[in-house]
């Protein structure tokens, strides 16, 4: 009776080691999914293992499965005895393909032998606390009360997945950068693999009649990726050279590949910022000693003149580039129009997107919303439904490319699904189209307005002479912003001008106060000194 | 009164104190939590389960686990603002401590009071610094987390040692044992308690008050 005993609460001790090492593949690897977990509690005896809610994940749970090679009950497969020591690896990949590893949780059983003398399997004594000794070597009988350790096991393997290293990885993971990954295997952990110094960590020990259940983990501490394992893949660093001199090149001939910049991975876009050459994306910084206060209010003043693209007068006497511009993107958009009119929009965004990118720094949205309407009037003598087609199209297709920008942007990485971050992303992505939006249909409006009455003459001849409509339009437009620009500016010298006093008085009590203070310092000293 | 006592010596600044001391007790609260016994007959109950979430610190560069329990979360979370006020008040001289405190309770006959015999106390001594420059405190942001890092370890450590903590008892002296008001989770009966070395009288005095109010809170 009492080998069946035994057999019995061997029986349940397996069943429970089995259902421990697929909770600790669960844990650990959801804790690698770079999201923050949240299981709710369930006080109505929920059925979940060892009482804590750990939601199980399907592929984890078929790799556990596949690597602990379990058989069904029935006689004669492996049990998990034999099996055990389980490993969980986490590794890192970049995006570039280099590989480290981070650490290993393991499960291991080591057999304790002469444990068959201890007979009186504790199934019977339910209510028994959890271990009544301070002896870490006491092997536990009770079922209940391994059951209640194995519990205790599994909140400490949570608990501790939250503070290695790789847990702060995962969270930063995106796929631009670097990726975490999980490997699931039957094996002594390779501990070697985690470089010099790695840390271990004896989560917990448990003895049981079949021996004795040790959870642990091996980290990593070093995390930079060592020169030698580059150097082993061949012209990597010839890579990183080329990549040195690259973003220069960028600036200086821009309109050659303006999306390469942006398109770089987090690695090499942290050495660009380590070089520390002038980053055209960044806004302009004020110097070190300029007055804040100031700048900002003559920043604002700037955005209030969105009326006219800004320094528009310069770029004419220079031989206007923004009608060179507008003439290319009208060729390519008449090309477009003339062979489908529904691709030409796409073609059309896409190609304002070129364009503007090496542009940005000018912050020249007004020349961007200018120029779309140039093709909309040359093509308007068709029909004026496809003139509203058109007007409403590239605010819808321009706008999704934004939000694929976007949403790069608003990866947060410590946002659940269910926090209120996602409002804020969702609010913020409206409030960022919305007004730019109806200023291009408003704008839009205007200008095919007014080109339509200026050009009515010239209208039929629309298709065959596309060019001289924009540059017309364009050039009429600049025109009439000319002098609006110069008599601003003038306007801004004038009231330099007058406000010279001012600025003489203010420096002029500085230079007092400052004499006062240090005089009235002097005199304390002298106070002192008597 | 042997009951198991841990000391745990921290240096940080003020406004990270709150989130130090609630990963701490959290921490010990998550592995003194069990699901909620449902009786079913006298002598038989099932347990429900106990959820966890993730808390990001915003002080810290550290992530804690602590029980899906509102109404504990809240309940942790009135016990170290009370603390952290104090210590970080005008009056304080920055150093104080607070404890999480595991007891149960002993019944006695009708005129006596209820006595509580304390099992295992865990103390957070702190002590506040205030940093000059933008990189100390950085640096400090991180030894603050590696310190965190490493208590956390030694939390599970202590927790995997098979040591006592109270046998279940029935049905009808659970509430000895266990805290049983929360509606999801069921720790283990435990209280907090605090003190700054201020030196001034009065504010003993209030916890004394706030000592003896809790308690009959707690019967």
């Amino acid at each position: 009776m009492s080998t069946q005993k035994l057999n019995a609460a061997e029986k349940d001790v397996e069943k429970f080691i089995k259902f421990l090492a697929l909770k600790t593949t669960q844990v650990v690897v959801q804790s690698r999914l770079g999201e923050k977990m949240e299981t709710q509690c369930n006080p109505l005896a929920g059925n979940d293992w060892f009482n804590i809610v750990v939601v199980d994940h399907p592929d984890v749970l078929d790799e556990t499965k596949k690597a602990l090679a379990l058989k069904q009950q029935g006689a004669g497969g492996e049990s998990i005895l034999q099996r055990l020591p389980l490993c969980v690896e986490i590794s890192l990949k970049t995006s570039e393909g280099d590989k480290m590893i981070l650490e290993v949780w393991s499960l291991d059983l080591i057999p304790n032998g002469g444990n068959s003398a201890q007979r009186e399997g504790g199934d019977g004594k339910v209510s028994e606390g959890t271990g009544g000794g301070d002896n870490e070597g006491q092997t536990l009988k009770a079922a209940h009360a391994i059951y209640n350790r194995m519990s205790i096991m599994l909140k400490s393997l949570i608990s501790l997945t939250r503070t290695t290293p790789a847990y702060k990885l995962s969270r930063r993971q995106c796929p631009d950068s670097y990726g975490i990954f999980y490997r699931i295997y039957v094996d002594r952990p390779e501990v070697h693999t985690l470089g010099e110094g790695h840390k271990n960590v004896k989560i917990g020990q448990l003895n049981t009649i079949v021996g004795s259940l040790v959870m642990s983990v091996a980290y990593r501490t070093k995390l930079t990726i060592s020169p030698t394992a580059q150097q082993k893949e061949q012209n990597q660093i010839i890579m990183l050279k080329s990549d040195h001199f690259r973003p220069q090149s960028a600036t200086q001939n821009d309109s050659s590949s303006p999306t390469t910049l942006p398109a770089t991975g987090l690695q090499r876009s942290a050495a660009n910022d380590a070089k520390r050459f002038i980053d055209i994306e960044k806004p302009l910084r004020p110097g070190a000693f300029a007055d804040t206060g100031k700048l900002r209010q003559y920043t604002e003043d700037d955005f209030v003149l969105p009326e006219t693209p800004p320094f528009e007068w310069l770029l004419k006497g220079r031989g206007s580039s923004i009608e060179s511009l507008n003439r290319l993107d009208n060729l390519n958009n008449l090309n477009n129009n003339n062979s489908n009119t529904y691709n030409h929009n796409n073609n059309n965004s896409t190609g304002f997107k070129s364009y503007e990118k090496p542009n940005e720094r000018s912050c020249m949205s007004p020349i961007k919303s200018l120029l779309i309407p140039a093709p909309t009037t040359s093509n308007g003598s068709a029909s004026s439904t496809l003139q509203n087609h058109h007007h409403s199209d590239p605010s819808l297709t321009s706008p999704i490319d934004d939000d694929d920008n976007l949403l790069k942007e608003l990866h947060f990485p410590f946002a659940s699904p269910t926090s209120h971050v996602n409002d804020l992303a969702k609010f913020y992505r409206e409030c960022y189209h919305a007004p730019p939006l109806r200023g291009i249909n408003e704008l839009q409006a205007e200008v095919s307005s007014s080109s339509l009455s200026s050009n009515a003459n010239t209208q039929p001849t629309a298709s065959s002479n596309p060019t001289g409509i924009a540059c017309g339009s364009s050039a009429s437009s600049a025109m009439s912003a000319d002098p609006s620009a110069m008599d601003d500016l003038s306007r801004q010298l004038e009231q330099f001008e007058t406000s010279l006093e001012d600025y003489d008085k203010l420096v002029s009590q500085f230079g007092l106060t400052g004499s006062s203070s240090t005089g009235s310092r002097s005199s304390g000293g002298l106070q002192m000194s008597n | 009164m042997n009951a198991r006592s841990q000391v745990f010596d921290l240096t940080m600044e003020g406004r990270q104190v709150d989130e130090a001391v609630a990963t701490i007790f959290h921490t010990v609260l998550f592995h003194r939590c069990l699901g909620k016994y449902m009786y079913t007959g006298d002598a038989q109950y099932s347990i429900g389960t106990v959820g966890y979430t993730d808390v990001d610190c915003d002080f810290i560069d550290f992530t804690y686990v602590c029980c899906t329990s509102e109404s504990l979360t809240r309940t942790v979370k009135r016990a170290i603002n009370m603390f952290s006020e104090k210590l970080r008040s005008n009056d304080s001289c920055g150093s104080g401590q607070i404890s999480l405190e595991f007891f149960q309770k002993k019944k006695k006959s009708w005129p006596f009071q209820q006595e509580s015999i304390p099992w295992e106390v865990w103390t957070v001594h702190l002590d506040l610094i205030k940093h000059e420059s933008e990189d100390e405190r950085q640096l400090c942001r991180e030894n603050v987390s590696d310190l965190l890092t490493e208590k956390v370890i030694y939390i599970t450590e202590l927790m995997n040692r098979h040591d006592y903590v109270p046998k279940t008892p029935n049905q009808s002296e659970l509430d000895l044992i266990f805290d049983t008001s929360f509606p999801d989770v069921q720790p283990y009966l435990f209280k907090f308690d605090y003190s700054t070395s201020s030196g001034s009288t009065a504010p003993s005095m209030g916890n004394a008050m706030k000592k003896i109010i809790k308690e009959t809170l707690a019967m």
